[in-house]
């Protein structure tokens, strides 16, 4: 064990741990100032062991009784705290220290303006959507009797006064309701691009205007038809759209966040006086000497200068063993210090470190993927232009004879032509099978991820987490004849119970899983880091004994036996090997059914892992995949992928680490496996929650089955419009003829998206292309 | 059916204060937290 010569820096330094949050620059992070003073802030924390109403109570007395807080206010549901205080009279220190003194640490909510920005969006979404829906219900009863009733059945000046209170229940939807496709239309022109929302906010308008003109000056060329029902459906049918998509966007947007605030907020930094103090980590500079604590993350780039410690750094490199720390070695950010404390000297911060090379690098590649949305878009356009031309046409056809009818068949042609119905045809099943998904577990990040698995010839693997277990799976090997096997067990038990290595708790766990117990006495506990563990144990006899615990080369074993595990252990004592244990992956459950379900449907099955080449190969040949591929780093598996792209193939990557992040973005879709950090689950098209290898084969047919829906929805929308537009050009389609058509046309498309509610998660879905 | 001159107006009326009604509700936070207000009362002060 490594002894570190300091004690406990903070009581050194004996000020509020929390005097980091102090700097403004650090608080404005979590806080907003308010909008009528200056000095007066809103800060949001998180408390995690806020469970109740009572917690809540007493945490917000505990920060009133703060001299200089204006406003608390607590909740348990949320786990959050919104605290209003003036800066002029109390720092963020002070209140934090409040709430750590009574026993409810928190943490400041960094990403809050992100969070709250992201609800306001979506609430102001499903605002537009309420008020154009209850406005509708309006029209429609107004709308109603003049569908039924002959010209005569009513007096004209009713009918006036339900045309006003049409036009009146209308302005609501127009002016507020419609203004995302208004002004999306708008931007798209300025733009000189037709976008799928021009006909769209020409047929609103259109329909609006005609509707006013004949509402307050009837008989004009503009005719006296109304067309206020149809209006307000269409507008409300489309907000049901894009509620959806932005709700569903929302939902995964905070893991890149999170990934980012791996990095602590505060330091411990030697200052001049060799004193140890709290400072921001936004305040690090090269130079500076830095005090890492194990279970803390490395803030920067560094050497470390006093102590030797091991490192996780399986998030940045892929590396999924502790890598050993001595001093003078290169620790990097974002890693996590695990044994021992350390002093480091920083040489990298900030934009300058492996950490923010890899965040960049996985942005990068992700925007080199080509837009599928613009590609649609782009498939749109001719058709948008044939519409238009369409609704230009049936105008200088009908001016001549009549201006009205010219003008009531181009808004026929704009309001039949139902941009409602193409624009739904591909979003409305994949909204269908997103809801699927996420019901069985299966998030989408991007919905055009279904077309991309859709269309996938070849699948990438990586294989530890995603293949394989996490946990190790231990077996004993052989043991010592003349040795009591069940004290064997107990010595693992009492020697591996205080380490925090994987491979020691794994051991651990094995032991006691038979019936070991880790209580013997042990004497000179030590664990060498990279190495393994020694100790003095009593033998039966009496006698003591000097035990090792740990590799080949640790125990002093220099034939090493070959073996498919991925890794072998040895219990030694002086020069007689007591036990050898061996450590290997355990394949998941349902891999192999998974895996050779999907060969049989044509696809090519890789494997990617950075492990050794032998445990790799042995593990591909259990589970059937042909190729296989070890010691592969991130560069390597992105080099490899972007070969099979060259042959023109489309490569699904299934991955969970970090080290992955790069090959998820540049592949043609990706799906994250749920153990996977938060940043792989932003970057992959889709995340699979749980460990369910098996979803994969019906996750695949069913996105399938979604593109297959989609191109029926829209080739009954082009069928429709290929009826629909020679009538309305020819002024034989009503109005309301029209708009009724239009809704219809809508809720077949709907209709046809919800047969995809239905996923049967067992295997390859039947009956469908 | 003189009575419709009247009440169609009243109708339309009702949508506004009702959407008004929903705006204000929403707009000051009335369900920001539906669990910790009701129990509010119970806490001592």
């Amino acid at each position: 064990m490594v002894h570190h010569p300091m004690a406990n820096p903070l009581a050194a330094s004996s000020a509020n741990p929390w005097q980091g949050l102090d700097i403004q620059s650090e608080w404005e992070r979590f806080s907003q100032r308010d909008a009528s003073s200056a000095e007066v802030w809103t800060s949001h924390v998180w408390v995690d062991n806020m469970h109740c109403a009572a917690c809540s109570g007493r945490i917000e007395q505990a920060i009133k009784q703060q001299h200089g807080v204006l406003a608390v206010q607590a909740s348990a549901a949320s786990k959050r705290v919104r605290v209003v205080w003036d800066a002029k009279q109390t720092s963020p220190s002070h209140w934090f220290a409040n709430l750590n003194e009574i026993g409810y640490p928190a943490l400041p909510l960094n990403e809050y303006s992100a969070i709250s920005d992201r609800t306001v969006q979506q609430r102001k979404m499903l605002w537009r959507l309420v008020v154009a829906v209850f406005c509708m219900m309006q029209v429609m009863m107004y709308a109603y009797p003049t569908y039924w009733s002959d010209s005569n059945d009513m007096a004209p000046d009713m009918v006036q006064l339900m045309k006003w209170a049409s036009w009146v229940l209308t302005l609501p939807v127009m002016l507020f309701s419609a203004t995302p496709f208004l002004s999306q239309a708008w931007a798209s022109i300025k733009q000189r691009q037709l976008g799928m929302d021009v006909p769209v906010s020409l047929g609103i308008l259109a329909a609006f205007i005609m509707s006013t003109l004949a509402t307050f000056a009837p008989g004009g060329w503009w005719g006296d038809v109304v067309y206020y029902d149809s209006l307000t459906m269409f507008v409300s049918f489309l907000l049901i759209g894009r509620w959806l998509d932005v709700k569903l966007r929302n939902r995964t947007a905070g893991a890149l966040e999170n990934m980012m605030r791996r990095l602590p907020h505060a330091v411990l930094k030697k200052d001049a006086a060799g004193e140890w103090v709290q400072i921001a980590a936004t305040n690090i500079n090269v130079g500076d000497v830095l005090y890492v604590r194990p279970g803390e993350v490395f803030a920067a780039d560094g050497l470390v200068l006093v102590g030797s410690t091991s490192a996780d750094e399986s998030m940045l490199t892929g590396e999924s063993e502790p890598v050993l720390k001595p001093a003078g070695a290169k620790v990097i950010a974002g890693a996590g210090n695990l044994t021992s404390a350390i002093e480091m000297q920083v040489e990298q911060v900030g934009e300058g470190t492996q950490y923010h090379a890899l965040v960049n690098l996985m942005a990068s590649a992700s925007t080199e993927k080509p837009g599928i949305a613009l590609l649609a878009d782009k498939v749109a356009q001719p058709f948008l232009w044939a519409v238009l031309l369409a609704a230009v046409y049936a105008v200088f056809f009908w001016w001549s004879t009549d201006p009205a009818k010219a003008i009531m068949s181009a808004v026929a042609v704009l309001v039949v032509t139902c941009p409602c119905a193409l624009s739904l045809a591909t979003p409305a099943a994949m909204l269908a099978s997103a809801g699927t998904f996420a019901k069985g577990g299966v998030l989408i990040r991007r919905l055009q991820a279904i077309q991309a698995i859709s269309e996938i010839d070849t699948i990438v693997f990586d294989k530890t987490g995603t293949l394989t277990e996490n946990l190790q799976q231990v077996a004993l090997a052989e043991s010592h004849a003349a040795w009591d096997r069940q004290w064997l067990l107990d010595v693992i038990a009492s020697m591996s119970r205080d380490s925090l290595h994987p491979v020691a708790q794994a051991l651990h766990g094995f032991a006691l899983q038979h019936d070991a117990q880790d209580q013997l006495v042990v004497q000179d506990w030590q664990e060498i880091v990279g190495g393994g563990m020694s100790a003095t144990f009593s033998a039966p006899n009496g006698a003591l004994l000097p035990v090792k615990l740990g590799n080949a080369e640790f125990c002093g074993i220099s034939d090493e036996l070959e073996s498919d595990a991925l890794r072998q252990v040895y219990v030694t004592t002086g020069e007689i090997l007591l036990a050898r244990l061996t450590l290997s992956e355990q394949v998941k459950p349902h891999a192999k059914a998974a895996i050779s379900q999907l060969i049989a449907h044509g696809l090519d099955i890789q494997l990617l892992s950075g492990d050794r080449i032998a445990p790799v190969k042995n593990l591909a040949a259990q589970l059937g995949i042909a190729r296989a591929f070890g010691l592969q780093k991130a560069a390597d598996k992105l080099q490899h992928v972007k070969l099979l792209q060259q042959q023109g193939r489309k490569v699904l990557m299934v991955g969970d680490g970090l080290n992955d992040g790069p090959v998820i973005a540049a592949a043609h879709t990706s799906i994250a496996m749920g153990s996977g950090v938060p940043l792989t689950q932003a970057q992959a098209d889709m995340v699979v929650l749980g460990n369910d290898i098996g979803v994969l084969v019906s996750l695949i047919s069913h996105c399938q089955k979604t593109i297959l829906i989609v191109k029926q929805n829209l080739l009954w929308a082009a069928l429709y419009n290929a009826a629909g537009v020679p009538l309305a050009i020819m002024g034989l389609l009503p109005a309301w003829l029209a708009g009724l058509g239009m809704a219809a046309s809508s809720l077949l498309v709907l209709l046809n998206a919800l047969r995809l509610t239905d996923w049967d998660k067992s295997g390859w879905q039947k009956g469908q292309a | 059916m003189e009575i419709a001159f009247l009440l169609i107006p009243l109708a339309v009326l009702l949508v506004f204060v009702i959407l008004g009604g929903l705006w204000w509700a929403i707009q000051t936070g009335q369900f920001e937290d539906l669990e910790e207000e009701g129990s509010r009362i119970l806490e001592q002060d």
